[in-house]
């Protein structure tokens, strides 16, 4: 039995139950994941709740209010607007989600690298503040100029102006707990760099890493509309929410809702998400709650 | 003395950042899909000719080398050439600057003008109305695409109410007040999540302030609020206020790409979103160095502003 097991905090069911139930007491946290459910419940199984063919062109039938067939009306080439909402929670949330997940693993692998390799430290990190003094939409778009619009490249192209951001937080965090006794004593007994990263590491950068995670998901959420409404996102065949609203540009004036309900939906589930990162913020480190401003 | 040192280790340390910049700028045009010298040479080029414009453009050399000609070339103020317009980039920017400059000027007066009152009046009121309004807006604000707000404005002020133009710009040599008239529902569009932003700081900040022994003593002396807040503790609470404002510009100039299309400004955004969809990759590329530049210089200049509200700072 070797020292680093002593320390490591026991994980048990009984505390991951009392996590759960904490999870769930807290209103801000409960929202957030209600939205979240609700949202992958439609992703999920949208085939089932989409009423017209979202893609199907009705010429006939522009710009209808909404009927019993058409429930929230049609947009200007007769296309289903319920339908197409729903379809388009697809997009969002495949956005949302890959792009944290490649952010998180990409942004903290490097910095990882950065905080323990004293020599890549320095140039890694040069490299990181110049991608950070581009602004995020800005470097997707020029990104997408070179790769080319559809859903993997638009992903790729959102989650990179995010790693330097995880790569700061997470060498931040490995440099504060490299100076800490317990890990000195680990190096000092030999443990060997994997078990020193697993035991020691991740535990630390946890937290703060599912927080910005939650951040990340929501910005890519509005930076993916954003593009699809400047018409460099997703293809027009395919329904996401921001290309509904590119489509409106033109006929709001006559339908507000062809602009509002899609704008609603990324509305609420930004909010969801961002709320969920609050609540979790609040929850796993008070300290950052003070020093951001939380909202309470 | 002090000032002007750390003026100057401030703007060597921004040196490698800018090269950073211009490298990822460089290699955005080298590793993207399609030859852009194809595209140069036209449809109906024989091989001969497109390998004559990659010798003229430098394309056939090693990457290295290619990357010295091009900070070469920056450093000399030279972007290089529009594929599509044939016009240098560095004109082309400079046409386009105006409208991009003027939005994003009016957007940073007016969310100071109003975010740090607001902050200040919910840090001072804490917990009541104005302090819950202006946490849930700013909440549900950055919940909100850039975009929406902007229709939003414009079908209630313009179309619903007729008070503003719909869309366009006026440059300022058409006089003071069709210029403000046309920049009021984008400057209020951007603004939004930047008053949130800096009201949100603003009343963390001087909530801390205000619990400090000396805002006691200044209370305990008899000074009228007034003075306590505005004088004693806001000074105090300047520094991350100020520094908001430099993280912000990033967000600001996100915006502002946005924010363009929606009015149909002509300033740098919509030339983005043009030299994207156009291909125009030396554009595109002059474009990251401006923006790039702008943020590295703001924040330089946000950076030097902490000596100022704090002297302790230029002294470390």
């Amino acid at each position: 039995m070797t020292a680093t097991t002593v320390i490591a905090p026991a994980s048990s069911s009984v505390g991951a139950r009392t996590f759960v139930r904490k999870l769930l007491r807290n209103r801000t946290i409960l929202f957030g994941l209600g939205v979240l459910a609700l949202l992958a419940l439609v992703a999920i199984f949208a085939s089932v709740m989409w009423t017209v063919d979202p893609s199907a062109l009705k010429p006939r039938l522009r710009l209808r209010p909404p009927s019993a067939v058409n429930w929230l009306g049609t947009d200007n080439l007769g296309r289903d607007i319920w339908s197409r909402l729903i379809y388009g929670s697809r997009v969002s949330l495949i956005v949302g989600a890959v792009v944290a997940v490649i952010a998180v693993i990409a942004g903290s692998a490097l910095g990882l690298i950065a905080g323990m390799v004293r020599w890549i430290d320095n140039i890694l990190m040069r490299m990181m503040d110049g991608m950070m003094a581009i602004p995020a939409i800005l470097l997707a778009i020029a990104l997408i100029g070179g790769l080319g619009a559809n859903l993997v490249t638009i992903c790729v192209a959102i989650a990179i102006p995010e790693i330097p951001r995880v790569a700061r937080m997470v060498r931040s965090v490995v440099l504060t707990v490299r100076e800490e006794a317990y890990v000195e004593a680990a190096v000092s007994m030999g443990t060997r760099l994997p078990v020193l990263v697993i035991r020691h590491i991740v535990p630390n950068i946890l937290a703060p890493l599912i927080v910005q995670a939650t951040y990340i998901a929501s910005s890519a959420i509005l930076i993916e509309a954003s593009l699809s409404f400047l018409g460099i996102g997703m293809p027009d065949e395919f329904p996401s929410w921001g290309n509904m609203m590119a489509d409106a540009r033109l006929y709001f004036q006559i339908r507000p809702g062809l602009m509002l309900f899609p704008g609603i939906c990324i509305a609420l589930t930004v909010l969801g998400i961002n709320r969920l990162g609050d609540g979790l913020r609040d929850m796993l480190d008070p300290r950052l709650a003070r020093s951001v401003g939380g909202v309470k | 003395m002090a000032v002007a040192g750390v003026l100057l280790k401030r703007s060597v340390s921004v040196v490698p950042v800018l090269a950073v910049v211009a490298l990822i700028a460089f290699l955005l045009l080298r590793f993207s899909s399609g030859d852009p010298v194809a595209q140069l040479a036209g449809d109906n080029a024989d091989p001969a000719a497109i390998a004559a414009i990659r010798a003229r453009l430098g394309l056939d050399q090693p990457l290295p080398v290619q990357f010295l000609h091009w900070l070469w070339r920056l450093l000399q103020g030279d972007l290089g050439t529009s594929i599509v317009s044939n016009q240098p980039v560095s004109t082309q920017i400079v046409q386009r600057v105006g409208p991009t400059l003027a939005v994003s000027l009016t957007t940073i007066i007016f969310s100071v003008l109003v975010g740090v009152p607001i902050g200040v009046l919910a840090a001072w009121r804490r917990g009541g109305w104005l302090d819950r309004f202006a946490m849930w807006t700013s909440v549900t604000g950055f919940a909100v695409p850039t975009f929406a707000i902007g229709y939003f404005w414009i079908y209630l002020l313009s179309m619903q109410l007729g008070l503003f133009p719909v869309q366009g710009y006026a440059s300022l040599s058409e006089g003071i007040g069709r210029f403000l008239w046309h920049l009021t529902l984008p400057t209020l569009t951007l603004s939004l999540v930047y008053v949130a932003l800096i009201a949100r700081v603003t009343r963390t900040s001087l909530l801390e302030v205000l619990n400090e022994d000396f805002v006691r003593t200044a209370r305990a002396k008899g000074l009228p609020e007034r003075i306590v807040v505005f004088k004693h503790a806001l000074r105090n609470a300047a520094v991350p206020i100020v520094s908001i404002i430099g993280i912000g510009v990033a967000l600001l100039i996100g915006g502002v790409v946005v924010t363009e299309s929606v009015f149909n400004l002509p300033g740098l955004g919509r030339l983005t979103v043009d030299s994207v969809l156009a291909r125009d990759y030396p554009v595109i590329q002059g474009i990251i160095m401006v923006f790039g530049g702008a943020y590295v210089a703001i924040n330089l200049l946000v950076d030097i502003s902490y000596s100022f509200f704090d002297p302790r700072i230029s002294a470390q």
